[in-house]
Protein backbone atom coordinates (compact mmCIF):
# COMPACT_ATOMS: atom_id res chain seq x y z
CA UNK A 1 0.00 0.00 0.00
CA UNK A 2 1.39 3.35 -1.03
CA UNK A 3 -0.12 6.60 0.17
CA UNK A 4 -0.06 9.54 -2.22
CA UNK A 5 -1.33 12.44 -0.19
CA UNK A 6 -0.29 15.98 0.58
CA UNK A 7 -1.09 15.51 4.25
CA UNK A 8 1.83 14.56 6.52
CA UNK A 9 1.87 10.77 6.67
CA UNK A 10 2.47 10.80 10.42
CA UNK A 11 -0.80 12.73 10.85
CA UNK A 12 -2.72 10.35 8.59
CA UNK A 13 -1.46 7.23 10.32
CA UNK A 14 -1.50 8.62 13.85
CA UNK A 15 -3.38 6.20 16.09
CA UNK A 16 -2.94 3.17 13.87
CA UNK A 17 -1.57 1.24 16.85
CA UNK A 18 -4.51 2.15 19.10
CA UNK A 19 -7.07 -0.59 19.73
CA UNK A 20 -10.43 0.05 18.14
CA UNK A 21 -13.83 -1.27 19.22
CA UNK A 22 -14.75 -4.42 17.36
CA UNK A 23 -17.24 -3.97 14.53
CA UNK A 24 -20.24 -6.20 14.16
CA UNK A 25 -22.22 -7.55 11.26
CA UNK A 26 -25.92 -6.82 10.96
CA UNK A 27 -28.45 -7.72 8.34
CA UNK A 28 -31.13 -5.09 7.77
CA UNK A 29 -33.72 -5.50 5.00
CA UNK A 30 -31.57 -8.01 3.18
CA UNK A 31 -28.44 -5.84 3.41
CA UNK A 32 -25.57 -7.39 5.31
CA UNK A 33 -23.40 -4.60 6.68
CA UNK A 34 -20.49 -4.02 8.98
CA UNK A 35 -21.47 -1.62 11.79
CA UNK A 36 -19.26 0.20 14.28
CA UNK A 37 -21.17 0.41 17.58
CA UNK A 38 -21.49 3.90 19.11
CA UNK A 39 -23.53 2.97 22.16
CA UNK A 40 -26.09 0.38 23.26
CA UNK A 41 -28.69 1.37 20.68
CA UNK A 42 -26.86 2.90 17.74
CA UNK A 43 -23.91 2.49 15.45
CA UNK A 44 -22.58 3.73 12.15
CA UNK A 45 -22.29 1.84 8.89
CA UNK A 46 -18.69 0.94 8.10
CA UNK A 47 -19.31 -0.87 4.82
CA UNK A 48 -21.88 -2.95 3.03
CA UNK A 49 -20.90 -6.60 2.80
CA UNK A 50 -23.70 -8.14 0.77
CA UNK A 51 -26.57 -6.31 -0.87
CA UNK A 52 -28.33 -5.67 -4.17
CA UNK A 53 -26.25 -3.42 -6.44
CA UNK A 54 -28.75 -0.54 -6.39
CA UNK A 55 -28.39 -0.29 -2.59
CA UNK A 56 -25.05 1.43 -3.18
CA UNK A 57 -26.92 4.36 -4.76
CA UNK A 58 -29.09 4.81 -1.66
CA UNK A 59 -27.53 7.50 0.59
CA UNK A 60 -29.19 5.92 3.64
CA UNK A 61 -26.78 2.99 3.28
CA UNK A 62 -23.61 5.07 2.77
CA UNK A 63 -20.68 4.51 5.15
CA UNK A 64 -20.99 6.78 8.18
CA UNK A 65 -24.81 6.68 8.27
CA UNK A 66 -26.39 6.11 11.66
CA UNK A 67 -28.10 2.81 12.39
CA UNK A 68 -30.40 2.37 15.36
CA UNK A 69 -31.14 -0.94 16.95
CA UNK A 70 -33.66 -1.67 19.62
CA UNK A 71 -33.49 -4.34 22.31
CA UNK A 72 -36.33 -6.85 22.23
CA UNK A 73 -37.27 -9.61 24.57
CA UNK A 74 -36.55 -12.89 22.81
CA UNK A 75 -39.45 -15.26 22.31
CA UNK A 76 -39.89 -17.25 25.48
CA UNK A 77 -39.84 -20.95 25.13
CA UNK A 78 -39.21 -22.90 28.28
CA UNK A 79 -39.39 -19.83 30.56
CA UNK A 80 -43.10 -19.19 30.05
CA UNK A 81 -45.21 -19.48 33.20
CA UNK A 82 -47.28 -22.61 33.28
CA UNK B 1 -58.61 16.58 9.75
CA UNK B 2 -55.20 17.53 8.53
CA UNK B 3 -52.13 17.48 10.74
CA UNK B 4 -49.60 20.13 9.81
CA UNK B 5 -46.18 20.69 11.21
CA UNK B 6 -44.80 24.16 11.04
CA UNK B 7 -42.37 26.37 12.81
CA UNK B 8 -42.80 29.73 14.47
CA UNK B 9 -40.43 31.88 16.52
CA UNK B 10 -40.59 29.65 19.56
CA UNK B 11 -39.89 26.36 17.85
CA UNK B 12 -41.86 23.54 16.27
CA UNK B 13 -45.53 22.79 16.67
CA UNK B 14 -47.78 19.99 15.71
CA UNK B 15 -51.08 21.64 15.21
CA UNK B 16 -54.31 20.08 14.17
CA UNK B 17 -55.53 22.40 11.51
CA UNK B 18 -59.18 22.80 10.69
CA UNK B 19 -60.36 21.87 7.21
CA UNK B 20 -60.25 25.54 6.18
CA UNK B 21 -57.25 27.12 7.89
CA UNK B 22 -57.91 30.78 8.62
CA UNK B 23 -54.35 31.70 7.81
CA UNK B 24 -51.63 29.78 6.04
CA UNK B 25 -48.68 29.16 8.39
CA UNK B 26 -46.24 30.54 5.85
CA UNK B 27 -45.77 30.92 2.16
CA UNK B 28 -44.23 27.50 1.72
CA UNK B 29 -46.31 26.73 -1.33
CA UNK B 30 -44.15 29.03 -3.40
CA UNK B 31 -40.83 27.93 -1.88
CA UNK B 32 -38.68 25.29 -3.55
CA UNK B 33 -39.09 21.76 -2.15
CA UNK B 34 -35.76 21.88 -0.30
CA UNK B 35 -36.72 25.12 1.49
CA UNK B 36 -40.14 23.66 2.32
CA UNK B 37 -38.46 20.69 3.96
CA UNK B 38 -36.32 22.97 6.12
CA UNK B 39 -39.29 25.16 7.04
CA UNK B 40 -41.76 22.41 7.72
CA UNK B 41 -39.65 19.65 9.18
CA UNK B 42 -36.55 21.48 10.36
CA UNK B 43 -34.48 19.01 8.39
CA UNK B 44 -31.70 19.68 5.96
CA UNK B 45 -32.25 16.47 4.03
CA UNK B 46 -33.63 17.40 0.68
CA UNK B 47 -36.42 15.28 -0.74
CA UNK B 48 -35.13 12.65 -3.10
CA UNK B 49 -36.65 13.69 -6.37
CA UNK B 50 -36.18 11.66 -9.50
CA UNK B 51 -32.99 12.84 -11.14
CA UNK B 52 -31.20 11.50 -14.16
CA UNK B 53 -27.86 12.64 -12.68
CA UNK B 54 -26.04 10.71 -10.01
CA UNK B 55 -23.78 12.83 -7.80
CA UNK B 56 -20.80 11.17 -6.21
CA UNK B 57 -18.61 13.03 -3.74
CA UNK B 58 -15.01 12.07 -3.13
CA UNK B 59 -13.80 13.74 0.05
CA UNK B 60 -10.95 13.49 2.52
CA UNK B 61 -8.53 10.61 2.24
CA UNK B 62 -9.18 7.93 -0.34
CA UNK B 63 -9.09 4.82 1.79
CA UNK B 64 -7.81 1.69 0.13
CA UNK B 65 -6.41 -1.51 1.49
CA UNK B 66 -5.72 -0.06 4.93
CA UNK B 67 -8.45 1.16 7.30
CA UNK B 68 -7.25 4.58 8.40
CA UNK B 69 -7.51 5.83 12.00
CA UNK B 70 -10.78 7.62 12.86
CA UNK B 71 -9.38 11.18 12.71
CA UNK B 72 -9.34 10.85 8.90
CA UNK B 73 -12.39 11.65 6.85
CA UNK B 74 -12.36 9.00 4.21
CA UNK B 75 -13.89 7.93 0.94
CA UNK B 76 -13.98 4.16 0.88
CA UNK B 77 -13.20 2.65 -2.49
CA UNK B 78 -15.13 -0.52 -1.73
CA UNK B 79 -18.26 1.67 -1.64
CA UNK B 80 -17.42 3.99 -4.55
CA UNK B 81 -16.60 1.22 -7.02
CA UNK B 82 -19.97 -0.58 -6.70
CA UNK B 83 -21.63 2.87 -6.84
CA UNK B 84 -20.03 3.45 -10.25
CA UNK B 85 -21.11 -0.02 -11.39
CA UNK B 86 -24.67 0.66 -10.15
CA UNK B 87 -24.73 4.06 -11.92
CA UNK B 88 -23.57 2.44 -15.16
CA UNK B 89 -26.18 -0.27 -14.89
CA UNK B 90 -29.07 1.96 -13.73
CA UNK B 91 -31.75 2.73 -16.30
CA UNK B 92 -32.71 6.07 -14.78
CA UNK B 93 -29.18 7.53 -14.46
CA UNK B 94 -27.97 9.26 -17.61
CA UNK B 95 -24.96 11.15 -16.28
CA UNK B 96 -22.58 11.16 -13.32
CA UNK B 97 -21.33 14.26 -11.52
CA UNK B 98 -18.23 13.73 -9.39
CA UNK B 99 -17.49 16.36 -6.77
CA UNK B 100 -13.94 16.29 -5.47
CA UNK B 101 -12.41 17.77 -2.36
CA UNK B 102 -9.69 15.32 -1.49
CA UNK B 103 -6.20 15.32 -0.04
CA UNK B 104 -5.23 12.15 -1.88
CA UNK B 105 -4.79 8.72 -0.41
CA UNK B 106 -4.08 5.17 -1.53
CA UNK B 107 -2.54 5.03 -5.02
CA UNK B 108 -4.20 1.75 -5.95
CA UNK B 109 -7.65 2.81 -4.72
CA UNK B 110 -7.40 6.24 -6.34
CA UNK B 111 -6.31 4.86 -9.69
CA UNK B 112 -9.03 2.19 -9.49
CA UNK B 113 -11.69 4.86 -9.01
CA UNK B 114 -10.18 7.00 -11.81
CA UNK B 115 -10.15 4.05 -14.22
CA UNK B 116 -13.74 3.15 -13.33
CA UNK B 117 -14.93 6.73 -13.98
CA UNK B 118 -12.98 6.87 -17.24
CA UNK B 119 -14.55 3.63 -18.44
CA UNK B 120 -18.15 4.69 -17.74
CA UNK B 121 -20.24 4.75 -20.91
CA UNK B 122 -22.45 7.53 -19.48
CA UNK B 123 -21.35 11.19 -19.58
CA UNK B 124 -19.25 12.25 -16.61
CA UNK B 125 -18.22 15.65 -15.29
CA UNK B 126 -15.83 16.26 -12.37
CA UNK B 127 -15.79 19.41 -10.27
CA UNK B 128 -12.79 20.16 -8.08
CA UNK B 129 -13.83 22.30 -5.13
CA UNK B 130 -11.33 23.28 -2.47
CA UNK B 131 -8.66 20.80 -3.44
CA UNK B 132 -7.98 17.78 -5.56
CA UNK B 133 -4.50 16.87 -4.43
CA UNK B 134 -2.09 14.03 -5.14
CA UNK B 135 -4.11 10.95 -6.17
CA UNK B 136 -7.11 13.28 -6.56
CA UNK B 137 -5.46 14.60 -9.76
CA UNK B 138 -6.02 11.40 -11.83
CA UNK B 139 -9.61 11.24 -10.53
CA UNK B 140 -10.18 14.89 -11.49
CA UNK B 141 -9.06 14.29 -15.08
CA UNK B 142 -10.80 10.92 -15.50
CA UNK B 143 -14.16 12.37 -16.59
CA UNK B 144 -15.36 13.49 -20.01
CA UNK B 145 -15.17 17.11 -18.86
CA UNK B 146 -13.40 18.53 -15.82
CA UNK B 147 -14.12 21.79 -14.02
CA UNK B 148 -12.20 23.47 -11.22
CA UNK B 149 -13.34 26.24 -8.90
CA UNK B 150 -11.26 29.39 -9.26
CA UNK B 151 -9.92 29.14 -5.72
CA UNK B 152 -9.39 25.37 -5.75
CA UNK B 153 -5.89 23.92 -5.87
CA UNK B 154 -4.27 20.71 -6.98
CA UNK B 155 -0.97 19.69 -5.43
CA UNK B 156 1.22 17.73 -7.80
CA UNK B 157 4.17 16.13 -6.06
CA UNK B 158 6.25 12.98 -6.20
CA UNK B 159 5.10 9.84 -4.39
CA UNK B 160 7.00 9.71 -1.14
CA UNK B 161 8.32 6.66 0.56
CA UNK B 162 6.09 5.35 3.33
CA UNK B 163 6.61 1.66 3.09
CA UNK B 164 9.22 -0.99 3.52
CA UNK B 165 12.68 -0.41 2.07
CA UNK B 166 14.00 -3.68 0.69
CA UNK B 167 16.92 -2.16 -1.15
CA UNK B 168 17.51 1.43 -2.14
CA UNK B 169 17.72 1.00 -5.95
CA UNK B 170 14.77 -1.44 -5.95
CA UNK B 171 12.65 0.86 -3.79
CA UNK B 172 13.51 3.82 -5.99
CA UNK B 173 12.56 1.86 -9.07
CA UNK B 174 9.27 0.77 -7.46
CA UNK B 175 8.33 4.36 -6.54
CA UNK B 176 9.30 5.46 -10.03
CA UNK B 177 6.92 2.88 -11.51
CA UNK B 178 4.09 4.02 -9.21
CA UNK B 179 4.69 7.61 -10.31
CA UNK B 180 4.76 6.55 -13.93
CA UNK B 181 1.28 5.01 -13.55
CA UNK B 182 -0.08 8.33 -12.27
CA UNK B 183 1.74 10.37 -14.93
CA UNK B 184 0.54 8.10 -17.74
CA UNK B 185 -3.09 8.21 -16.58
CA UNK B 186 -3.13 11.99 -16.16
CA UNK B 187 -1.43 12.72 -19.49
CA UNK B 188 -3.68 10.32 -21.39
CA UNK B 189 -6.88 11.75 -19.89
CA UNK B 190 -6.09 15.47 -20.09
CA UNK B 191 -4.39 17.91 -22.44
CA UNK B 192 -1.31 18.36 -20.25
CA UNK B 193 1.97 17.19 -21.75
CA UNK B 194 4.07 14.62 -19.93
CA UNK B 195 7.04 16.99 -19.72
CA UNK B 196 4.91 19.71 -18.16
CA UNK B 197 3.30 17.36 -15.65
CA UNK B 198 6.68 15.96 -14.61
CA UNK B 199 8.08 19.47 -14.40
CA UNK B 200 5.29 20.41 -11.96
CA UNK B 201 5.73 17.17 -10.06
CA UNK B 202 9.45 17.60 -9.48
CA UNK B 203 9.59 21.38 -9.29
CA UNK B 204 11.50 22.50 -6.25
CA UNK B 205 11.19 26.23 -6.89
CA UNK B 206 7.63 26.53 -5.64
CA UNK B 207 8.10 24.81 -2.35
CA UNK B 208 4.82 23.34 -1.18
CA UNK B 209 5.39 21.59 2.14
CA UNK B 210 8.57 19.92 0.91
CA UNK B 211 8.46 19.41 -2.85
CA UNK B 212 5.97 19.72 -5.65
CA UNK B 213 3.70 22.38 -7.07
CA UNK B 214 0.40 23.78 -5.93
CA UNK B 215 -1.58 24.45 -9.10
CA UNK B 216 -4.42 26.93 -8.55
CA UNK B 217 -7.63 26.79 -10.66
CA UNK B 218 -6.71 29.11 -13.58
CA UNK B 219 -3.22 27.55 -13.84
CA UNK B 220 -4.72 24.04 -13.97
CA UNK B 221 -6.75 25.17 -17.00
CA UNK B 222 -3.74 26.95 -18.53
CA UNK B 223 -1.60 23.80 -18.28
CA UNK B 224 -4.38 21.73 -19.87
CA UNK B 225 -4.89 19.61 -16.77
CA UNK B 226 -8.51 20.72 -16.32
CA UNK B 227 -10.95 21.82 -19.03
CA UNK B 228 -12.57 24.90 -17.48
CA UNK B 229 -13.04 27.15 -14.47
CA UNK B 230 -16.44 27.00 -12.86
CA UNK B 231 -18.64 25.49 -10.23
CA UNK B 232 -21.67 23.30 -9.84
CA UNK B 233 -23.83 25.40 -12.19
CA UNK B 234 -21.39 25.03 -15.08
CA UNK B 235 -20.92 21.34 -14.26
CA UNK B 236 -24.64 20.53 -14.40
CA UNK B 237 -25.02 22.60 -17.56
CA UNK B 238 -22.15 20.74 -19.24
CA UNK B 239 -23.43 17.37 -18.04
CA UNK B 240 -26.89 18.11 -19.45
CA UNK B 241 -25.26 19.10 -22.76
CA UNK B 242 -23.30 15.82 -22.84
CA UNK B 243 -26.43 13.83 -21.96
CA UNK B 244 -28.38 15.58 -24.73
CA UNK B 245 -25.57 14.94 -27.23
CA UNK B 246 -25.55 11.27 -26.27
CA UNK B 247 -29.33 11.04 -26.59
CA UNK B 248 -29.17 12.53 -30.06
CA UNK B 249 -26.30 10.27 -31.10
CA UNK B 250 -28.16 7.21 -29.91
CA UNK B 251 -31.50 8.20 -31.42
CA UNK B 252 -29.78 8.80 -34.77
CA UNK B 253 -28.47 5.24 -34.49
CA UNK B 254 -32.00 4.09 -33.71
CA UNK B 255 -31.20 3.01 -30.17
CA UNK B 256 -32.98 3.92 -26.96
CA UNK B 257 -31.09 6.65 -25.03
CA UNK B 258 -31.60 4.82 -21.75
CA UNK B 259 -30.48 1.24 -21.97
Amino acid sequence: MTMYTNMPIELVLNGMDQPRPADMELEIDGVLMQVAPLNATSGTIVRLLRCPLQTYLNPAYAPGQLIQYHPVIPPRTNLEPR
Amino acid sequence: MQIMTYMNNSGYFNAQEPEQPAEAPNTNNQAPPAVQTINQLGQMTTPSGESNIFCMSIIGQIEGHLVLPPQNKTTKYEHVIPQIVAAEQSRSIEGVLIVLNTVGGDVEAGLAIAEMIASLSKPTVTVVLGGGHSIGVPIAVSSNYSIIAESATMTIHPIRLNGLVIGVPQTFEYLDKMQERVVRFVTSHSRIKEEKFKELMFKTGELNRDIGTSVVGPDAVKYGLIDAIGGVGEAIQKLNQLIEAKRQAMSSEGRSPIQ
